[in-house]
């Protein structure tokens, strides 16, 4: 009786599953197909459009580049060198070292002939850590490097946004390269629609085992291992066009924190980044979409799809492990902090749409994808599904997924095509394959391990948290 | 258990859909790359010519004869590297590329090219009319400011601002608030480039029904930086509803102000409700009186508003011996804020004086 | 002995065009792509006048301006500034970071021309 009653369970968690991914998978293509009518008006208007005009435009608003630093010294000065060769008519780069023990500030000093200023801070932002001395560049102009006790990754950009004078911020990784035209492109919904862009986001691309010359990305092609090269499509499907479709639909809730852009009055009213959350640019967006939404001003955020930013992604287990639970635990925080919007017609699309999606298709979706195919194999062993359902279900798990992944390299192929060597095509579709067999199910263990630590709430720990997991990342992403 | 399709079915159809699509990249390629090299193949004897066309005091005869006789098909191939020189040129380099451009028929094809049904089309034959300076068809291009696709409308404005036609000011600055409208700051840009032709339309705007127009307006003056407004920007400042406006005619003032104009900008520096309006006006004083300023600033540098505290700092380090004497005593006095605002200011024109900086420092945004 | 001239700019038409246009007047002429380059050239073949590019990779000219300015073997190179942005401040960027001239683009091959020699012969002076 009770046996019966289980495998009827069994039986219809099983079908559950079936019909959850297809239901996540055919979310990805729609998401691509709204990527592809946005890469057409953007196809379009590229030839009218020159990147000149706005660099002429005495008009353009003024960004300033905020870079946290924490133990940075191997490639500091590259990524410094990189944001001052920015292309952009009004640009000031804000390099916060945040206590670093090593010897970022020394190297910054040695390159850049730093010498001390006085500068009154506005503290319109509370920071934690003490701002000990600010520095100029006897060498490049507009170069402004902050010394500061250790506070976290969010602590040491909110100094930058108060000590910033532009209007406004970009929010740059110190590994991640942008390319020269980077801000051009993202600062162009500000020109288009200044009344009511607050925030744009840049695409993030993979380039591991590059050259950098010069802070520029010189030669572009596949890494040369595979780990790094399944999350080039993983980036390619998830980010690049998951990100462009949701920007279509009017509710992208995150602007990666490797290069965002933001309006530097709405930092300061809003008090600038969360110091306690694990994902702080994903809870700024949320944040943004929950505050405007609420006092009901017009706005909008908008992903540029161009690419403009270059990052080496984890090439061992141990450190995509780490990033991939850090990324999982964010995510909950975030949605969990503002659930308020939760399905809430108040908050239009993100509330409807977007934060019920990002709920059981992104959160949830490494419990499905781990107890889900545990189910199967049970349904199996018991001899309640047959092995066509099992097919079936793999057809539809795996099947589709690689579908929508190749789908993903074809869109790519016809709007950006930066991977261009034949090697790196072939490359490209093996790789494919194994972000579906094998690394998304790995990825999902380590998903799930972020989750659960989220529910577990480990709240003592967390300042401390935040600062090892943006210090740890960062130092080993870079070998 | 049964189903409807047999599941070696799906294996079947999910298999052909995926080598379907990586047959379609590797076709679109293939495509591409073959493309590219034909382009590169065609481009690069052609090149040279071009190159000597452009720099040649008068016209190259023998460049000009082989690129005006180019069969067809080459010449689509090379003609967006010829508009691309264009653009780039000015002078008798800019007539010699625009007289091939002509005989080649440009002009006739993007006339028809601005009738497109097509919105690409559209607004690249506006692009390439103003890269062409063609006054004539300057009617046309402000008829499209109008038009139905976005991208159409901001390459006309675009376009506008470089041929630079007075008769352009109130057509650009209309469409800012229209149904169909334009970027501000786009229009902004192409009032800038149009210049001094546009001084007494962008006077008559500051009095305009919607904000950002008159903010415009006033921003292009600053920019152009004719005194002829002074009077006008003046009364803007002190005077418009839109705290927006304000600030943009006293930043204007900058430029388009003279010592008259020291008087209102003082009035609004002191009392301006918006924060942002008193910090233009400060700068604005700083640019163009002298002692008489000196010491309404000295009272804003222990002003508890940050903005104008920073400001009245740097605004005094562009008031010569007299401002430097003020922030010297400052610094050295009990007023801690004061005190580290004036030590602020005074260090960084040291050192932008050292490095020949020219007191380009930024006041907060 | 003809003059010599060092072209930094980063777009390959501005660069072959000025390479053509003073090779013809009699210029002997050394182009660069990007900044460090175009110092290196410059400290290399000391040029009697460098024509840079304000916005180019790596480093801008106003840099390799200031650069040139600070080496004592070059501090008196001439040095024409070429760029696209107008502003006020702009120029006076250029001209603070040790420029003798500036020009913007899109700019007349024949006025730079006229520009160049009017700088070198104010120098031989």
């Amino acid at each position: 009786m009770i046996r019966d009653a289980v495998l009827w369970l069994l039986v219809t968690f099983d079908w559950f599953v079936l019909a959850y991914f297809l239901a996540i998978n055919t979310s990805y293509l729609v998401l691509i197909g709204l990527a592809i009518v946005s890469f057409r008006h953007h196809m379009r208007r590229a030839p009218s459009a020159s990147l000149e005009d706005t660099y002429a435009n005495p008009l353009a608003p003024s960004v300033a580049i905020l870079m946290a630093a924490y133990n940075e010294e191997a490639g500091i000065v590259e990524a410094v060198r990189a944001m001052l060769a920015i292309r952009y008519p009004a640009v000031e780069v804000v390099v916060i070292d945040d206590g670093s023990t090593d010897g970022t500030l020394a190297k910054l000093e040695d390159v850049f002939d730093l010498v001390a200023v006085a500068r009154v801070l506005p503290g319109r932002i509370p920071s934690k850590g003490r701002v000990e001395q600010v520095f100029e560049s006897r060498v490049a102009e507009g170069l402004v490097v902050v010394r500061k006790e250790n506070g976290g990754r969010a602590d040491a950009l909110n100094v930058g946004v108060d000590i910033a004078r532009s209007s406004l911020i970009c929010m740059v990784d110190a590994d991640s390269i942008l390319d020269p035209d980077a801000l051009l492109h993202v600062v162009q919904p500000f020109l288009d629609d200044p009344e009511k862009v607050v925030a744009s986001g840049g695409v993030v691309r993979v380039v591991n085992d590059k050259t950098v010359r010069g802070g520029r990305v010189v030669d572009i092609h596949m890494p040369y291992t595979w780990l790094p090269r399944i999350q080039v499509v993983e980036y390619l499907r998830s980010f690049l066009l998951g990100r462009t479709g949701w920007s279509r639909v009017g509710a992208l809730m995150i602007v990666s924190g490797a290069f965002g852009l933001f309006r530097r009055d709405l930092l300061v009213e809003f008090g600038g980044l969360d110091v306690d959350t694990i994902g702080e640019d994903a809870e700024l967006v949320m944040r943004i979409h929950h505050e405007l939404r609420k006092q009901r001003r017009p706005y909008r955020i908008v992903f540029v799809s161009e690419p403009v930013s270059w990052t080496e992604v984890p090439d061992t287990t141990t450190v995509l492990a780490r990033q991939r639970r850090r990324w999982s635990r964010g995510l909950a925080e975030v949605l969990w902090k503002h659930r308020a919007m939760m399905l809430n017609p108040r908050y239009g699309r993100v509330g409807l749409i977007g934060m019920p999606y990002y709920l059981v298709f992104e959160l949830l979706a490494p419990l499905l994808e781990v107890f889900g195919a545990l189910a199967v194999a049970l349904g199996l062993w018991f001899g309640v599904v047959n092995v066509e359902f099992a097919l079936l279900f793999a057809m539809a798990a795996i099947g589709y997924a690689v579908i929508v992944s190749v789908t993903a390299l074809a869109v790519e192929e016809i709007s950006f095509h930066r991977y261009e060597n034949w090697a790196d095509l072939r490359v490209a579709v093996a790789a494919a394959f194994f972000e579906n067999i094998g690394y998304r199910q790995l990825t999902a263990i380590w998903r799930l391990q972020g989750l659960w630590a989220a529910v577990r709430g480990a709240t003592p720990e967390w300042g401390v948290m935040t600062r090892s997991g943006f210090n740890v990342v960062s130092a080993e992403v870079r070998r | 258990m049964s189903f409807v399709v047999p599941a070696f079915v799906v294996l079947y159809v999910v298999a052909s859909v995926v080598l379907a699509l990586v047959m379609f990249v590797a076709v679109a390629r293939w495509v591409r790359l073959a493309r590219r090299r034909r382009t590169e193949r065609v481009v690069a004897p052609l090149r040279p010519l071009l190159i000597r066309l452009a720099a040649a005091d008068e016209v190259d005869q023998e460049a000009f004869g082989a690129l005006a006789s180019l069969p067809e098909k080459q010449w689509r191939v090379i003609e967006p590297r010829v508009f691309r020189l264009l653009d780039k040129v000015r002078g008798l380099a800019a007539t010699a590329i625009e007289g091939l451009l002509v005989s080649r028929g440009a002009v006739t094809t993007s006339v028809i090219g601005a009738r497109s049904p097509s919105p690409v089309k559209r607004a690249n034959a506006i692009v390439r009319l103003a890269a062409l300076r063609q006054r004539e068809q300057a009617g046309l291009i402000e008829q499209m400011l109008r038009d139905a696709d976005e991208d159409v409308r901001r390459a006309a404005a675009i376009a506008l601002g470089k041929i630079g036609r007075a008769e352009s000011v109130r057509p650009l600055l209309e469409s800012v608030p229209a149904r169909r409208s334009v970027s501000p700051l786009v229009v902004g840009d192409a009032l800038v480039r149009i210049g001094h032709p546009a001084v007494a339309d962008l006077i008559a705007a500051l009095s305009w029904g919607c904000p950002w127009q008159r903010q415009l307006a006033a921003e292009a003056l600053g920019r152009i930086g004719t005194t002829v407004a002074e009077e006008a920007l003046a009364a803007a400042a002190a005077g418009d509803e839109s705290e927006n406006v304000r600030a943009a005619a006293a930043r204007a003032l900058r430029k388009a102000g003279t010592w008259y104009a020291a008087g209102p900008l003082l009035d609004i520096a002191k009392s301006d409700p918006c924060i942002r309006v008193r910090c233009e006006a400060i700068l604005a004083l700083s640019e163009h009186s002298g002692a008489p300023v000196v010491e309404p600033l000295e009272i804003m540098l222990g002003d508890l508003e940050y903005d104008i505290a920073s400001v009245a700092a740097l605004a005094l380090t562009r008031m010569g011996l007299p401002g430097r004497e003020v922030l010297e005593r400052a610094a050295a006095g009990n007023d801690h804020w004061a005190a580290s605002h004036a030590m602020e200011a005074l260090m960084a024109a040291d050192l932008d004086e050292q490095l020949g900086r020219r007191a380009l420092r930024r006041a907060p945004a | 002995m003809a003059a010599t001239v060092l072209v930094a700019d980063d777009d390959p038409d501005i660069r072959d065009l000025l390479e053509f246009k003073l090779t013809h007047c009699g210029y002997k002429v050394f182009v660069a792509a990007d900044g460090p380059s175009a110092l290196a050239a410059a400290l290399e073949h000391k040029p009697d006048l460098a024509v840079l590019d304000i916005m180019m990779p790596v480093m801008s000219g106003l840099d390799v301006a200031r650069a040139l300015r600070e080496n004592v073997e070059t501090s008196a190179m001439s040095i024409l500034m070429l760029t696209a942005r107008a502003q006020e401040n702009d120029v006076a960027r250029g001209f603070g970071a040790g420029a003798d001239d500036y020009v913007l683009k899109p700019f007349s091959p024949r006025e730079l021309i006229s520009r160049i020699e009017a700088i070198l012969t104010r120098v031989a002076r």
